[in-house]
C-alpha cells in the first residue's frame, strides 16, 4: 500500500476470564476479539460495525490501550514517521502517545462530569499531556469551542446547561484538544435524534477534511456507517467476517452475514420492496462460540464444511476481504441502489 | 373553529374506526409554568390498520400512548380533548372522562387496547418467573382457571417463536436475551387478544437483525389476530417498511398527517422535509446530510406561535411566529399544518 498507514492492527485478541466460585478459579475465557487485524490509512475513516457483544467496542478500547490486548500488535505511526506497537508498552511512555489518539464516547449524557465546567473538560486532556497550562489553555479551549460550533461564552457552563447535541459536541472538542491523528468514535451519534445526528456527522467530516484526521468509526447502525466511512469492517462474535471498500461492502456484499444485515436495515422508502433476510435465533455467545465458522447456526448457506472448519479472512476481490468458505461461489444481494 | 373537524377518521381504507383522538391536550405542571407535552393532538386509527407516530425525542408521542391507555405519570393530566374508543360489543367510551383506576379503563386497559415498550426488562419483575407473569396476566384478563392460564401461555410463547416454552415458563427475565424478552412482553400483550396494540420503541434496543424479527413478529400477528397497531418510532425506515398511515409530531402537536406514500414521497411540512433529508439512507451517497439547525425548544411557556418557527428556513415573518396554523387537508387525505400551504389559524385555546 503506498498510502500512509496511521494505525495498522495486527492479529489483535482480547480474551476476559470467566471466574467462579470462592477461588475465582478461571474456568473458560470469553474471546470477545478474536484475531482482529485491520489498517487505517491517514485522513481515511474505517467504519466497524457489529451487533451488541460482536466485540466491536473491545477493538476500540484496546487500539486505544484502555485495555490491554492479550496478543497482537497494534502499531501506530505518529509525528509523521514515528512508530510504536501500543500493545508492548506502558505507563509513562504510553501517557506521553495519549495525545495522538482519542475517544469520543456514545452517551453525552454520561461521558461529561456534571461537576465540571466546560473549560475543566475539554482543557483536562491539555493538561495530563502538558501541553499548555493558564491564559494559553483557557485561549486553546476557546478555539476549540469555536472549531466544534459552540459559543465560546459558554466556556465555564456545566454540561447540564448543553442539549444533547451539544453535549456531543464538548466530546469532540475534548477528543481534538491535544491534535490527534487518530479519533476512535464509539456510537457516538446512536444516542441522538436523527436531526442532531446529522449535525454532529456532518461536523466529524469538515473537521476531518480540515485536520486530517483518522477515524475508526464504531456503529450498529448501518446507514450511519454507510455514510461517514470509506472502508467497512463488518465484525461478528469477536472476528471480522468481511473488510472492503465502503461500495463494494455495500453494493457486493461477499460474506452472508453482511447480506443479512444490510437486509435488516429499514429503508426510508416505502416503494423499496426487499426481501428481508430474518437470521434465525441469536448472536453466538462468545464465551462458547460454536464450531467452525461462528455464523453457521444462522447461515442458510451453510454446508458441512462450515461446521467443521474456521474459515480464514482472505482477499476475494482486490481490497475485499472475507472469511467465508464460499465466499467466491456465492451471489449475494447488496444494499437497494437509490438515486 | 378547526379546520380539520371530523374530516380525520382513518376510513381511507374504508374500515371502520377503532380509536378516535380529538384535539387531546396533556400538561404536565412544572415549576417555570405549564408543560405542554401534547397540544391538541388529533387522530384515529381504523380497524386493522398499521399506523405510524413519529417523532423525535420529547415531541409527545410516548405521552400520546400513556393517555390512550390512561397510563399518564402524575402531576400530568389530560386537560382537554376526547379519546373514543369503539368497544367490540359496539359501544363508544370517552377514555379522556374514565377514571384513571377505575373499573372501566381497567376493562380495556391491558385487555382490548395492549402495549408493548422500549425496554422490556424494565416492564418485567425480575423476581418473578416469565411464567407465572405471563399467567397472572392471562388470569387478570381471560379466565381465572391455572389450568387453562398454562395452556393459553404455552400457546402464546409457542407463537411469538419462543422454542422449548415449558422450560423457558420456569425460567426468569434475566435469562432471557433483549429480543426474547421482547418477545415475551408481546405474547403477553396478544394473550388477551388486544384490538389494539400500542407499540412504544419496540425495537430501539435491539440489533437490526433481532429487529427484523420483531417487526416480522408483529406484522404476523397484526394479520393473525386482525388487530390495529399504533407504531411509535423515531426511526423513519421502519414506518416505511410497515405502517399504512403516518402522523410526523413535533413539540406536542402533528404538524403532517397521510399515507406513508404521501408522506415519504410528497412531504410538505418543512420539517418533515427535513427529517426526510437528514436521515442517512443505506444505498444512497450523498456527501453531506442536511441538517436541522438548533435544537427542540422546552415546551414551556413558548409564545403563541408555531412550534416549528425557532428552526424553519420557510419561516414567514408576521404569520409564523404569532398565530399557530391549523392542520389542513390539502390534498385528500393529505393533512399539514403549515402557513406556507393554507393560511388557516388554530383557534387560541
Amino acid at each position: 500500500m503506498t498510502e500512509q498507514m496511521v494505525l495498522q492492527v495486527e492479529g489483535l485478541k482480547k480474551f476476559f476470564p470467566v471466574e467462579r466460585g470462592f477461588l475465582r478459579r478461571v474456568v473458560g475465557h470469553v474471546r470477545a476479539v478474536d484475531d482482529v487485524s485491520l489498517a487505517i490509512a491517514a485522513g481515511e475513516t474505517l467504519g466497524l460495525v457489529g451487533e451488541s457483544g460482536s466485540g466491536k467496542t473491545t477493538v476500540g478500547r484496546c487500539i486505544l490501550r484502555a485495555l490491554k490486548p492479550t496478543e497482537g500488535s497494534i502499531r501506530f505511526t505518529y509525528d509523521g514517521d514515528q512508530t510504536v506497537d501500543m500493545a508492548q508498552i506502558d505507563g509513562r511512555e504510553l501517557r506521553d502517545l495519549r495525545r495522538y489518539a482519542n475517544m469520543i464516547f456514545q452517551d453525552p449524557f454520561h461521558s461529561l462530569d456534571p461537576r465540571w465546567t466546560v473549560l475543566d473538560i475539554v482543557g483536562e486532556p491539555l493538561k495530563l499531556t502538558n501541553m499548555a497550562s493558564g491564559k494559553a489553555l483557557e485561549d486553546r479551549v476557546a478555539h476549540l469551542m469555536d472549531v466544534v460550533g459552540l459559543e465560546v461564552k459558554h466556556l465555564r457552563r456545566y454540561p447540564h446547561a448543553f442539549s444533547g447535541g451539544q453535549r456531543q459536541r464538548i466530546g469532540v472538542a475534548r477528543a481534538l484538544a491535544t491534535n490527534p491523528r487518530l479519533i476512535v468514535a464509539d456510537e457516538p451519534v446512536s444516542a441522538l435524534d436523527v436531526s442532531t445526528q446529522a449535525q454532529i456527522l456532518n461536523l466529524l467530516q469538515d473537521l476531518q477534511s480540515e485536520f486530517g484526521l483518522s477515524y475508526l468509526f464504531i456503529a450498529h447502525d448501518l446507514s450511519v456507517v454507510e455514510h461517514i466511512s470509506d472502508r467497512v469492517a463488518v465484525m461478528y462474535v469477536g472476528k471480522l467476517v468481511e473488510v472492503a471498500k465502503r461500495d463494494q461492502l455495500f453494493f457486493f456484499p461477499k460474506h452472508p452475514y453482511t447480506e443479512a444485515l444490510l437486509s435488516a436495515v429499514p429503508t426510508p422508502d416505502p416503494d423499496v420492496s426487499k426481501s428481508r433476510i430474518i437470521l434465525p435465533g441469536e448472536i453466538a455467545n462468545p464465551a462458547d462460540p460454536p464450531s467452525g465458522c461462528y455464523f453457521h447456526p444462522r447461515c442458510k448457506y451453510a454446508q458441512d464444511i462450515c461446521r467443521e472448519e474456521t474459515p480464514l479472512l482472505r482477499e476475494v476481490e482486490p481490497g475485499q476481504w472475507v472469511s467465508c468458505h464460499f465466499a467466491d461461489e456465492l451471489d449475494l444481494v447488496g444494499a437497494p441502489t437509490l438515486a | 373553529m378547526r379546520a380539520n373537524d371530523g374530516a380525520m377518521s382513518g376510513s381511507a381504507n374504508g374500515a371502520d374506526p377503532i380509536i378516535e383522538i380529538d384535539d387531546l391536550s396533556v400538561h404536565f405542571p412544572v415549576e417555570e409554568g405549564t408543560l405542554k407535552a401534547i397540544d391538541g393532538v388529533s387522530f384515529s386509527i381504523a380497524e386493522r390498520q398499521m399506523f405510524g407516530l413519529i417523532g423525535e425525542s420529547g415531541c409527545g408521542k410516548t405521552v400520546t400512548a400513556q393517555s390512550l391507555m390512561r397510563l399518564v405519570p402524575k402531576p400530568g393530566q389530560i386537560v382537554g380533548g376526547s379519546i373514543n374508543f369503539h368497544s367490540e360489543t359496539g359501544s363508544t367510551v370517552d377514555l379522556a372522562q374514565l377514571d384513571m383506576s377505575g373499573p372501566e379503563i381497567r376493562a380495556i386497559r391491558g385487555n382490548e387496547i395492549a402495549m408493548i415498550f422500549q425496554e422490556p426488562m424494565s416492564s418485567l419483575s425480575p423476581i418473578h418467573s416469565i411464567g407465572n407473569q405471563l399467567m397472572e396476566a392471562i388470569r387478570l384478563h381471560v379466565t381465572s382457571s391455572k389450568r387453562e392460564a398454562y395452556k393459553i401461555a404455552l400457546e402464546m410463547l409457542n407463537l411469538v417463536g419462543i422454542s422449548n416454552p415449558a422450560q423457558r415458563m420456569e425460567e426468569y427475565p434475566h435469562h432471557f436475551s433483549g429480543g426474547m424478552r421482547q418477545r415475551v412482553m408481546i405474547a403477553m400483550a396478544l394473550s388477551c387478544q388486544p384490538r389494539l396494540l400500542i407499540a412504544d420503541e419496540p425495537t430501539t434496543a435491539l440489533d437490526v437483525t433481532v429487529q427484523a424479527q420483531i417487526l416480522d413478529l408483529i406484522a404476523q400477528s397484526q394479520a393473525q389476530f386482525k388487530m390495529a397497531v399504533l407504531y411509535i418510532t423515531h426511526d423513519l425506515g421502519i414506518i416505511a417498511e410497515i405502517c399504512d398511515q403516518v402522523a410526523v409530531m413535533y413539540l406536542g402537536r402533528i404538524v403532517e398527517y397521510g399515507s406513508v406514500r404521501d408522506i415519504f414521497h410528497n412531504p410538505l411540512h418543512p420539517y418533515t422535509r427535513r427529517l426526510l433529508a437528514s436521515t442517512p439512507r443505506i444505498g444512497q451517497r450523498t456527501s453531506r446530510l442536511e441538517s436541522i439547525e438548533g435544537t427542540v425548544p422546552i415546551p414551556v411557556n413558548l409564545p403563541h406561535a408555531c412550534g416549528f418557527c425557532s428552526r424553519c428556513p420557510d419561516l414567514i415573518d408576521g404569520s409564523c411566529d404569532i398565530a399557530v396554523p391549523a392542520l389542513v387537508e390539502i390534498e385528500q387525505d393529505h393533512y399539514v399544518r403549515c402557513f406556507l400551504h393554507d393560511s388557516r389559524r388554530e383557534a387560541i385555546a
